[in-house]
């Protein structure tokens, strides 16, 4: 508690630069050739959150252009499209820009050529003196722009070449499209394994001077599902909970995890139309808080699938799975998410009176 | 803009241009078939198009719409009641008084009441020179830049371009005297006013309305033509100082049968009385569509003057199509979800409603409708199988009519087919599953769907999240997915336990102090806890 100054642990042992990093070395290694080199491709980052893309991105740019790059400022600029404007922040310093264009929904098309345009035009001022003469234009969740964005973003890229190098992140490419993914270099970045998140845990608790049993580091890695920020994250609201460790620590899972586990409960305990009903208020709650409706989908199928018996397992997992294909089609998820749950407790209720008999 | 617009822009404006001169020769031929009188011009609607069309290829008979031969000379022909003539009248005589009155006069009513020949007729006694605004016929493809404007904005862009026009005509009319006769008063008559357009689009025209109103002297008359049931007409508080309204009724069935049988005489014709009294009916208070209907009929039949001999067989009786009534949308609702169902000769219970009948008629788009059935459905179902059956069906109807994904990630959509025949189907399967369960007698209120809601207040929770994660990480970029889901549960849980949060608080309102924003901006609510957080914050609150 001493050296709080209101920054977490996984915002103050984030590396900085490349040489800091310690997982994935290959690619580290591949990543510093590049940034050598004259001539840096458009990149394409992708792989599961909690891996290390923004990390990487962020060491990436950092050994491109120096020091100067961490001076960023967040500003709100307003673009106008047709009479409406629209907001969307942009963190940018003088080499380059980060934007989340999916932010904006229907209009994100006008926005990643807007800003790009933008950026592509104005060729840094000290272009001469500079080591490189590209800005760098940084995308997040390039997964869910819109077909029509991502097909501008690919005009846009071929147009402005010269001047500017685009970052895109994303976690999976399957939705990018390949005109796209061929105009990159594509890099993933995967989960670390168990091994590099507890060493990386008990490196920041040699740090921060806290005793970590290599049990409990085994359970923490365990329970984030290999995604170090949430690893580090519920290490330290472990830490604040109670230290020192209790041998048998209890682990504290996000808010909406409880929540979807509780969901879990009531929909096992009773089937009914009222039930479903109650059930479908919690969905709205969820979605209202953004959690992704895939995400909830996945995590309320794997905690059902927890208590019903073998034979059920199929049923309930095929469901799951043509209800999450209908969600992506479809565009109001609430519909498929309520379809999956009343079907789950037809399925499940007729389990349960063919054991009464 | 985008290379693809100035590409799609050639091809379009080829296939758009070549229909363009026929239609407004159709126009110019209403306009000026009478005796070569410019007549007011006529909405092109189907009857006025094929009379137009029935004269060019008989030019032996005459065939003329009686709408515009039969229309009132005299204000005493009139169909509209002799009070609201006279508030009119009143109305206008104060402007040629320069007394005191407000500027605008909003008259409005459902169609064919005799709005526009009331006013035209009042105007010439009155001797008024009138400005009209009509609806400009030439549909603007393009907007002021030359650029085509794709399916998405076209709407937006389209009214603009119209708004502009709407504004430079106002500006024209109260800044100019009319130069053929300087000394008569000008009145401003705008018709067909966007009462069905967007709230965005509606606003701006009631602005324009008021920016005239303050400024103008010349005296104005809306005309605003309402569906039959609505008698409110929404308008902003703030134009109300202004304006004046006349509501103008249905027309009376006395009045229209002694309007159509004056018509009828004077074309010296005859229809049977079965038929008048239909086409009287089913006129529902219009006169217009009365006329246009009498006139169908008769050119439907070969010409016969009276005293001629009547044919023997009849016509059967329901030739005059029906009107189509827009539902209301709760009754809508209703329909499917509290169907009544009929015995047929088997024993079985069919349900009453048919829905193809039901969507046509619908108020809202089908897919909306979808989702205020599927807000209300669940309450009507007893048993949880039925249930997964027809919310399978709900799911299919969602799923493939959508336009866009959830992410506005669009899958490939080629496959789509139109939303209401999906819509259809999700009712039929309400109502074909749940036969058992009859909901006599309960009372059922249907809401609006909450799903309309839900992602609005997404939208702001997202936005509250952002600046929050903006006021302790000031240099780093917040991805709603990730932050939501990862960090920010577990970071408000660090926080809170170490009291960062309050002071964090505490620090941002300093600071947005210090800048002059608004105390309620605050990250105060904080999106991503349940409860928990809440109860911290209320605390703090309540410090203060």
């Amino acid at each position: 508690m001493s050296k709080n100054d209101g920054t977490l642990w996984v915002d103050r042992y984030r590396p900085t630069s490349l040489e800091k990093l310690d997982i994935h070395t290959d690619l580290t290694n591949q990543l510093k050739k590049m940034c050598t080199s004259d001539n840096l491709p458009h990149l394409l980052f992708y792989g599961p959150s909690g891996a290390g893309k923004k990390t990487r991105v962020k060491a990436v740019l950092r050994s491109l252009f120096g020091a100067s790059v961490e001076k960023v400022k967040v500003e709100h600029k307003a673009i106008k499209i047709n009479t409406k404007t629209i907001e969307i922040s942009i963190v940018s310093s003088s080499h380059h820009v980060e934007v989340n264009p999916s932010d904006v929904e229907f209009q994100d098309r006008v926005v990643v050529q807007e800003i790009i345009k933008e950026i592509a035009q104005s060729v840094p001022l000290d272009a001469g003196t500079a080591q490189k003469s590209f800005k760098v234009v940084v995308l997040h969740e390039v997964d869910k722009l819109s077909k029509d964005a991502q097909h501008a973003l690919r005009r846009t890229m071929e147009k402005y070449v010269a001047t500017c190098r685009l970052i895109l992140v994303c976690n999976s490419t399957s939705k990018v499209i390949d005109p796209l993914r061929s105009r990159c270099l594509p890099v993933r970045v995967p989960l670390p394994t168990i091994k590099e998140i507890t060493s990386t845990l008990q490196s920041i608790a040699k740090k921060e001077g806290v005793n970590l049993s290599t049990d409990l580091a085994n359970r923490i890695a365990e329970q984030s599902g290999r995604n170090l920020r949430k690893a580090i994250l519920s290490f330290e609201a472990a830490k604040v909970k109670q230290y020192p460790f209790a041998p048998n620590q209890v682990i504290e899972r996000a808010d909406w995890e409880d929540f979807i586990k509780q969901m879990a409960d009531e929909i096992s305990q009773e089937q009914s139309p009222q039930r479903l009903q109650l059930i479908r208020s919690r969905f709205y709650e969820l979605l209202v808080h953004c959690i992704p409706p895939e995400i909830i989908m996945k995590n309320l199928t794997m905690e059902l699938l927890g208590r019903v018996d073998t034979e059920l397992k199929y049923d309930v997992v095929k469901w799951a799975a043509h209800y999450e294909q209908r969600m992506q089609t479809g565009s109001k998820p609430i519909f498929h998410l309520e379809a999956f749950v009343a079907k789950f407790m037809s399925l499940y209720k007729q389990f349960l009176s063919g054991l009464l008999e | 803009m985008d290379d693809d617009d100035d590409f799609l822009d050639v091809p379009l404006s080829f296939v758009k241009t070549p229909d363009r001169p026929k239609k407004r020769r159709a126009e110019t031929e209403v306009q000026t078939n009478r005796n070569g009188k410019v007549q007011r011009k006529k909405p092109a609607t189907l009857s006025s198009i094929t009379a137009v069309r029935d004269k060019k290829q008989k030019k032996s008979t005459e065939v003329d719409l009686w709408t515009l031969k039969h229309e009132p000379r005299e204000i005493s022909q009139c169909v509209v009641q002799p009070d609201k003539i006279n508030e009119l009248r009143d109305w206008m005589q104060k402007h040629l008084r320069r007394e005191p009155a407000r500027r605008v006069l909003l008259v409005h009513g459902p169609s064919g009441t005799g709005k526009t020949v009331m006013i035209k007729l009042l105007a010439k006694e009155l001797n008024f020179s009138l400005s009209e605004w009509t609806e400009p016929v030439n549909v603007e493809w393009k907007n002021a830049r030359g650029d085509y404007l794709g399916s998405d904005g076209s709407a937006q862009m389209y009214s603009v371009s119209r708004q502009k026009q709407f504004r430079e005509f106002l500006y024209q009319s109260r800044a100019y005297v009319d130069l053929c006769s300087p000394d008569r008063t000008r009145l401003v008559v705008v018709r067909e006013c966007p009462e069905g357009m967007t709230t965005e689009v509606r606003r701006r025209f009631w602005e324009i309305i008021e920016e005239y109103s303050r400024k103008a002297a010349n005296p104005m008359i809306l005309i605003m033509t309402t569906e039959n049931e609505k008698k409110e007409i929404r308008m902003p508080d703030h134009v109300t100082p202004y304006l004046q309204t006349l509501a103008i009724n249905q027309v009376i069935k006395t009045k229209m049968k002694k309007c159509l049988t004056d018509i009828l005489s004077t074309e010296s014709m005859s229809v049977p009385d079965d038929v008048f009294e239909d086409i009287i009916q089913s006129a529902e208070g219009d006169v217009r569509s009365a006329i246009n209907n009498l006139q169908m009929y008769i050119i439907g039949k070969p010409l016969r003057t009276v005293g001629a001999k009547k044919p023997k067989q009849k016509k059967s009786k329901k030739e005059e199509p029906e009107k189509t009534h827009n539902l209301n949308i709760f009754h809508a609702v209703g329909k499917v979800l509290h169907n009544k169902r009929i015995e047929d000769g088997g024993g079985n219970n069919i349900p009453r409603t048919n829905v193809e009948k039901l969507m046509e008629n619908l108020p809202i788009d089908p897919q909306l409708y979808l989702y205020w059935v599927h807000q209300s459905y669940l309450s009507f179902c007893d048993d949880v199988t039925v249930l997964s059956n027809i919310a399978e069906d709900f799911s299919a109807a969602e799923a493939f009519t959508s336009t866009s994904g959830y992410h506005g990630f669009e899958p490939d959509r080629s496959g789509n087919t139109p939303s209401s025949i999906w819509t259809s189907a999700a009712c039929r399967s309400f109502m074909l599953h749940n036969v058992d369960t009859q909901v006599k007698g309960r009372m059922m209120t249907f809401h609006r769907p909450e799903l309309l809601t839900c992602r609005a207040s997404a939208v702001q929770n997202r936005r509250k999240m952002m600046d929050y994660v903006e006021n302790w990480r000031p240099s780093d970029y917040a991805s709603a997915g990730g932050e939501m889901v990862d960090s920010l549960p577990y970071r408000s849980r660090v926080e809170r336990r170490n009291n960062v949060l309050k002071n964090l608080v505490q620090m941002s309102r300093n600071r947005r102090r210090e800048e002059g924003k608004i105390l309620e901006q605050l990250p105060g609510q904080l999106p991503f806890s349940w409860e928990k957080v809440n109860s911290v914050l209320d605390e703090d609150d309540i410090e203060e």
